[in-house]
């Protein structure tokens, strides 16, 4: 009753293995993966994947990337995955704070969209970080 | 004949020169361990990137992404060459810019334009003097490979193919295979090729995936996420490969020092010998022509 995972980040290999179940931030909401689940392809918001193995649960934050669904493969391509126990909350909060503090002062026009959607994505990841550190 | 001093003097030289060649080669073999390890570490990356969206282009057909689309004709040729910054590497980067020079001059009768990409220094030299009008971008490296950056060309590539600014885009950069084997190669980056049609798991009929939120949309976040991966990769391959040049180099460099050295340290030893026999046929003349 397993199936395999493999998470990768461009720095490498993050997780490889037989788990029972993998709980995965997909666009268009959470989504869990058992055996046999059917051939799935699904863009990742920033978020909180969980792992199941009969060990117990592990919580990473993940930010975007794709998943990759065969019946017995699941592949995680993601930027960055940071474990629930590696995340360093006080620097997450502060670039939670910074981030949407900034947010709110910039106007929402065109000459900020770019800093706008950089900060937005770091406070995504912050906010990712801190849910699964939270979970865990 | 050169003097005794004149030989020391020599020996001394290429004695330091080869002390600065062999800690270069320590410090590259250095270097190359962890890039070689940070070029490992991303092609696993790569490689399900390039499947997954081998798998969306084929399973859909009515998706379409500006970037997978061809051009029917090719007029507008972007190059992107990448080589190191520093030098001192062997024919490393001169390989690259022959092979960057040579397609250009191969390819460019049938073109209306061409336009480079430059990263690393070396790039940006050799093309400087040669073709300074189609510069776009040339950029150095720096210290440490950065996500950041390949992504900000890949960005910058991606739109100028959208706005047909270009009509076809190559890269052109080192592969590292072994320590000892670079291989400069060209490989087309934009329209992105998949390669669906050949790899093993299309033989099988895979069933069409289910696809979240939607293929377009997925292929619209895919596809430049692929062409950065693949730049990414390219830099990681070129800094890789530039610390193996040099070591091999260096480690040349530190061998002919070696043999250079023994073999002016025979020439000191014959002068010293020769400046001792004289000396003592000189002894024994003036002995003798005291006696007589």
């Amino acid at each position: 009753m397993s199936i395999e995972l493999v998470v990768v980040t461009p720095e490498g290999e993050a997780f490889s293995g037989p788990v029972d179940e993998v709980v995965l931030p997909g666009a268009a909401g959470e989504f869990g993966v058992l055996e046999n689940h059917e051939r799935f392809l699904s863009a990742l918001d920033h978020g909180c994947m969980e792992i199941r193995t009969p060990e117990g649960s592990g919580f990473s934050a993940v930010s975007n990337g794709f998943a990759e669904v065969t019946g017995e493969k699941v592949v995680v391509m993601v930027d960055s995955v940071v474990e629930a126990g590696d995340v360093d909350v006080r620097a997450a909060t502060a670039t939670q704070q910074e981030a949407s503090d900034e947010l709110a002062d910039l106007p929402d026009d065109e000459s900020n969209a770019a800093r706008r959607a950089d900060l937005q994505d770091a406070l995504d990841r912050a906010n990712a970080q801190l849910a699964a550190a939270e979970k865990a | 004949m050169p003097s005794l001093k004149d030989i020391q003097r020599r020996i001394t030289s290429v004695e330091s020169t080869q002390k600065i060649t062999s800690a270069m080669k320590m410090v590259s073999a250095a270097k190359l361990r962890r890039a070689q390890q940070a070029v490992e570490a991303a092609r696993p990356y790569a490689r399900h990137m390039r499947d997954t969206l081998a798998s969306v282009a084929a399973g859909e057909t009515d998706a379409e992404n500006p970037l997978l689309l061809a051009r029917e004709s090719v007029k507008r040729l972007g190059v992107v060459v990448v080589t190191s910054d520093r030098g001192l590497a062997g024919a490393f980067n001169t390989q690259v810019n022959k092979l960057a020079a040579q397609t250009l001059a191969e390819r460019e009768a049938g073109l209306e334009s061409v336009t480079l990409y430059l990263l690393g220094r070396k790039a940006g030299d050799y093309f400087k003097r040669r073709r300074p009008d189609q510069i776009a971008l040339s950029e150095v490296i720096g210290s440490k490979v950065g996500y950041a950056q390949a992504a900000a060309v890949a960005r910058q590539l991606a739109t100028a193919y959208v706005n047909g600014e270009l009509d076809e885009v190559v890269i052109v950069f080192n592969e590292f295979v072994t320590t000892l084997n670079q291989r400069p190669g060209v490989q087309q980056l934009l329209p992105i090729v998949s390669e669906a049609a050949e790899s093993e798991e299309g033989e099988e009929e895979a069933s069409p995936y289910t696809i979240e939120p939607d293929a377009q949309q997925l292929l619209a976040t895919l596809a430049p996420k692929t062409l950065e991966v693949s730049v990414f990769q390219a830099l990681l391959e070129n800094q890789a490969g530039e610390h193996a040049a040099r070591m091999t180099a260096m480690e040349n460099a530190t061998r002919n020092s070696e043999e250079l050295i023994d073999s002016l340290t025979l020439q000191f030893n014959r002068a010293r010998q020769a400046a001792i026999t004289r000396e003592l046929v000189e002894i024994v003349t003036g002995a003798q022509a005291l006696e007589g």
